[in-house]
């Protein structure tokens, strides 16, 4: 499988990441390297049986096989600080952010 | 010493170690070692009293910033402080300095910060190893006895090894990652170093333990210290032959054979074992990682905390992408496109559902092999600045963490060529459809719907934020909902049983094990980057819902499945210009959704789909299902096709219908267009739109994302749902009657018509109100009468029942029994609405609406009448019989409605002949 600039360039975005012009090609490059080196797993001969994982299947999670429930009681970690003091911009008690058209929609 | 003179010392320490360039501390002050002194003065002295203690910069602390060697949490103070942290200050800690490290743990030799690399306290032209550089080093050069690290692929045994200090990765699950900035949230271990093993020992003895503010730690009390000794008596240790391929460098052969050798010496027994996986974790670990990586550091995008970069004029997507791309580093951003790439749509079985099964493989190896207990030893060597091994583009991980297993490095200072190596151990009204002779004749219309319900639950649903309605702006949040660095979800349980009783109420299986999945996409009412949901393993599946359709007759409709999930936050657009706001007292909240099979064929029957779907939740006590405030949201689905074809045509999606009867409208007008447009022979395309009530016509609204790839994937900081059989049988067992239960038994227990059953069964309060004025003695059908006409007038313009049941029935009983007449009850009804202690006898009198049987009274108001009406009296003796109502209205008029009007019959007879 080999990684083009526009598999590059469609990444990023889902990402949010500008990319610059300049950095593109050797982007592809590591990527396209990264994608090679872990194709090796397409080589594992199959194995019967799932793993030992949580959940088996494609789902291996280490720590606790079930999650553990909190009851509906009010009562969450304070905050030292109220989140007027940690946004970059705030006022009348919302973070505040450029508008965009499409959120408006909804 | 006391802890005062230990804070000055440390801090002679760490002003030496600036001096020497080693960079290794990214934030400390005297004034902040002085406090802690002072705090630790006041506190009984514990296991590590006055012992200073560096913190790795992932790790967040209140008195400091906590950067992780980012450019995007430059300056960033946590409003809350790490568990384990808090816990090292409770057994006396001082923490003395946040370290430096590679940007967000990403790399192996701490040479990616973006505050410049760390120097090897030994060696300044070798690197200290990473990513927990700053934290080794510090120990290694004497400025502190221990530190913490974090561990993801080796982040604290290596830089162990190659500062010849003690490093110690626990198990995963034994040390709370609240607090941690996540990298790979599976892999991510707190780890500690420390200068022997005993003081690391109790540093990890002290951090440890079950925390409920991570779901990922084991339920095990703390760690005990070991007991010092002197020897490996009764040790066995594993050596994975994997671990020493015929290319491993002669200088750290060498030095294993000694190691080996000591340790037979110290009375262990080494045994050759096999990890026949273990070639496959370095790839295995380069597609997690990163993906986890990728969904974790969606958080940081400018909106609620850290820097900011703007752009003139820009957008919400310029933010992201100025803050983002300049706020991280190249490996970070390198590491997130992979992440992404590998999640991306196409590629997830490709590659990250391949590294999964992998990593279950991988496990079990590990898990063979520790039936028979050994410890496993790896070997390691240093590396020289901007060397790196052998992985594909940067530093290999150590061969442990992907199986969540414990590992040690402790030093055995064997030096070789002057460097120290290291052993390792480790969801037809008429006119509706076919209309005679149109174009929609020809066409089928296929809907589905998706409807999301809010749970009625006291907090969120993953943290203990109150779900209160209309609280002033971001009132209700916390580490969790705001998606502050290192905070964790924690699961409602009553969430997860209001969804339950959801699921089994519309007729789903509800699974033993389902799993909460991350669906990632930027918005800004969406703290996280994420949402937490359920994807291919959601807790409920292959439901129904029947109701009649006026097309079709009783129908059933599937319910695809119901999955728990979490609410976005609120956007506001009108309040402040240019900008917009964000309010996320509502993100969090818990959500279930609830997706339909296409099986309705008309905007009418999806109507009456939605109002059957209500009524059961309500009667189950899911939601209150208020659209007015909210909690029952529609996303509907439409397309067309030719009668008879088994093809689905192209669809539509109309979204945020905040009424029943938009819905209808919406649908309406969307067919129409696309009929219109199947008509004209054009194409149809896929497209997501709105609804303009006003209008009544939709419109194309503009892509939440570039594409809907949202790179499901399962949540590794969630465990699995797993709910025992028994537990779900009991829910099962509690459900109370639903409506279309209720409304066969009205119909057979009471003999009522099936239009009366199905208007009092349309909300569970108005059946049991109707049942409780039967249960007092009135007359089903006119209790019918009664709760159908009065009562629900009242009820749906307040809600409530001001005339409780048992008043009612009293109110009735007059009737009966001549004491009011039934017009002079409706007063009376309206006046105990307004009166709630008074009693209905006692009220009709204050009214004067008693009525009067009285002969004398009636004949008086009788002659009265027929005396002011000859002309009547005359066409009624001409044979008008049926002016007898006239006259009765009459009187009834003149004695004001008191007149019992059997009496007055009575009379006019008498006078009339």
């Amino acid at each position: 499988m080999s990684i083009g600039r526009d598999e590059v360039l469609h990444v990023a975005r889902l990402a949010e990441l500008a990319v610059k012009d300049e950095d593109l090609p050797r982007l592809v490059d590591q990527l396209n390297r990264i994608v090679d080196y872990v194709a090796q797993l397409d080589r594992v001969p199959p194995e019967n049986g799932g793993g030992s994982g949580s959940g088996g299947g494609d789902l291996f999670l280490p720590g606790p096989r079930q999650v553990e429930l909190r009851e509906d009681r009010p009562g969450s970690v304070p905050l030292d600080r109220p989140p007027a003091e940690l946004a970059p911009e705030f006022a009348d008690g919302f973070f505040l952010v450029p508008r965009h058209g499409a959120m408006e929609d909804l | 010493m006391s802890a005062a003179g230990v804070a000055a010392d440390t801090g002679a320490r760490l002003i030496a170690a600036e001096a020497s360039s080693l960079n290794a501390t990214l934030h400390w002050s005297q004034a902040l070692l002085d406090a802690e002194a002072r705090r630790v003065d006041a506190l009984p002295v514990g296991p590590l009293h006055a012992m200073p203690i560096a913190i790795k910069d992932n790790i967040v602390t209140t008195d400091a910033p906590t950067t992780c060697a980012s450019r995007i949490l430059e300056g960033y103070v946590s409003p809350y402080e790490a568990t384990a942290v808090t816990r090292l200050r409770s057994a006396g800690a001082m923490i003395a300095a946040k370290t430096n490290m590679d940007e967000f743990a990403m790399g192996s030799s701490t040479e990616h910060s973006a505050f410049g690399r760390v120097q090897h306290p030994l060696d300044p032209s070798r690197v200290p190893g990473g990513s927990s550089g700053g934290s080794a080093a510090l120990v290694a050069a004497g400025v502190v006895p221990a530190a913490l690290g974090s561990e993801t692929g080796g982040s604290v045994r290596q830089p162990a090894s190659f500062c010849g200090v003690v490093g110690v990765k626990p198990s995963y699950g034994r040390v709370s990652r609240f607090g941690l900035v996540a990298f790979g949230s599976s892999l991510d271990c707190i780890s500690v170093f420390g200068r022997t093993v005993d003081d690391a020992s109790k540093v990890l003895a002290a951090m440890s333990g079950h925390d409920p503010l991570d779901r990922t730690t084991l339920d095990r009390p703390a760690m005990t210290p070991p007991t010092p000794r002197g020897d490996l008596a009764g040790m066995r240790i594993g050596l994975p032959r994997e671990y020493f391929p015929a290319d491993l460098h002669p200088g750290v052969a060498a030095a294993m054979e000694r190691t080996k050798a000591a340790a037979r010496d110290l009375g262990a027994e080494l045994v050759d074992v096999s990890l026949p996986n273990s070639p496959y974790a370095v790839p295995t670990y380069y597609i997690v990682a990163p993906a986890e990586a990728a969904a974790n550091l969606a958080r940081f995008d400018g909106v609620r905390y850290g820097p900011r970069k703007v752009e003139p004029g820009g957008d919400i997507r310029a933010l992201y992408q100025a803050t983002r791309g300049q706020g991280f580093g190249p490996e970070v951003q390198r590491r997130i496109l992979v992440g992404t790439y590998v999640l991306s749509a196409g590629y997830y079985d490709a590659y990250y559902g391949k590294a999964q099964r992998m990593r279950a493989r991988i496990a079990e190896d590990f898990r063979r092999r520790e039936d028979r207990r050994p410890g496993r030893h790896v070997p390691g060597r240093h590396l020289r600045v901007r060397h790196q091994p052998g992985g594909p583009a940067g530093a290999q991980p150590a061969r442990g963490p992907k199986r969540g297993l414990a590992g040690g490095r402790a030093a055995h200072r064997a030096i070789v060529r002057g460097r120290a190596h290291a052993l390792g151990c480790r969801g037809d009204r008429a006119g509706d459809g076919p209309r005679g002779g149109g174009p929609l004749m020809s066409w089928e219309t296929v809907i589905g719907l998706e409807v999301h319900v809010q749970l009625r639950t006291r907090t969120k649903m993953f943290c203990g934020c109150r779900t209160t309605f209309g609280d002033p702006p971001n009132t209700n949040v916390c580490p969790t909902c705001l998606g502050l660095p290192g905070a964790l979800p924690m699961p409602n349980a009553e969430a997860i049983r209001l969804a339950t009783r959801g699921a089994i109420a519309l007729g789903c299986t509800v699974h033993p094990t389902s799993v909460f999945a991350r669906k990632n996409y930027f918005y800004p009412d969406l703290p996280k980057g994420y949402q937490i949901s359920q994807f291919d393993r959601p807790l409920a599946t292959a439901g129904r819902v029947a109701f009649e359709s006026s097309e079709r007759g009783r129908i059933e409709v599937g319910i695809t499945r119901l999955h728990v999930e979490e609410d976005a936050g609120k956007l506001v657009h009108d309040r402040f210009p240019g900008k917009t706001a964000i309010d996320l007292n509502r993100a969090g909240t818990p959500l279930a959704e609830i997706v339909s099979e296409p099986d309705l064929r008309s905007p009418a029957e999806a109507r009456a789909y939605l109002t059957t779907l209500r009524q059961i939740l309500v009667y189950a006590g899911v939601s209150d299902c208020s659209m007015e405030q909210g909690s029952l949201r529609v996303d509907a689905n439409i397309s067309i096709r030719r009668p008879g074809d088994p093809k689905l045509g192209t669809k539509a999606e109309v979204k945020n219908l905040n009424s029943f009867a938009n819905v209808e409208r919406a649908l309406e007008a969307e067919r129409e267009r696309q009929v219109g447009r199947a008509e004209r022979g054009e194409r149809i395309a896929q497209v997501t739109l709105l609804f303009n009530a006003g209008t009544g016509q939709v419109r194309e609204l503009r892509s939440k994302e570039e594409s809907h790839d949202y790179r499901y994937f399962p949540d590794p900081d969630l465990p699995p749902l797993v709910l025992a059989p028994e537990w779900i049988a009991e829910q099962r067992a509690a459900l109370p009657e639903l409506p279309e239960a209720r409304r066969a038994r009205l119909e057979i227990a009471y003999g009522l018509p099936a239009y009366d059953a199905r208007v009092l069964t349309s909300e569970i309060a108005l059946a049991e109100y109707y049942e409780s004025v039967v249960s007092a003695g009135v007359e089903a059908k006119t209790a019918a009468n009664w709760v159908m006409g009065d009562v629900m007038t009242t009820f749906n313009e307040s809600g409530g029942f001001p005339v409780e049941a048992r008043r009612l029935a009293s109110l009735v009983t007059l009737v009966r029994d001549g004491v009011v007449s039934h017009q002079a009850a409706k007063r009376v009804y309206a006046e105990l609405a307004q009166h709630p202690s008074e009693d209905p006898k006692g009220a009709a009198e204050r009214l004067g609406l008693v009525q009067v049987s009285d002969q004398g009274a009636l004949v008086g108001w009788v002659e009265e009448v027929l005396l002011a009406h000859p002309a009547e009296v005359a066409r009624f003796k001409g044979g008008e019989t049926k002016l007898v109502g006239f006259f009765v209205g009459q009187v009834m008029k003149r004695s004001q409605g008191k007149a019992d009007p059997k009496g007055v019959q009575r009379v006019l007879q008498e006078k009339l002949g």
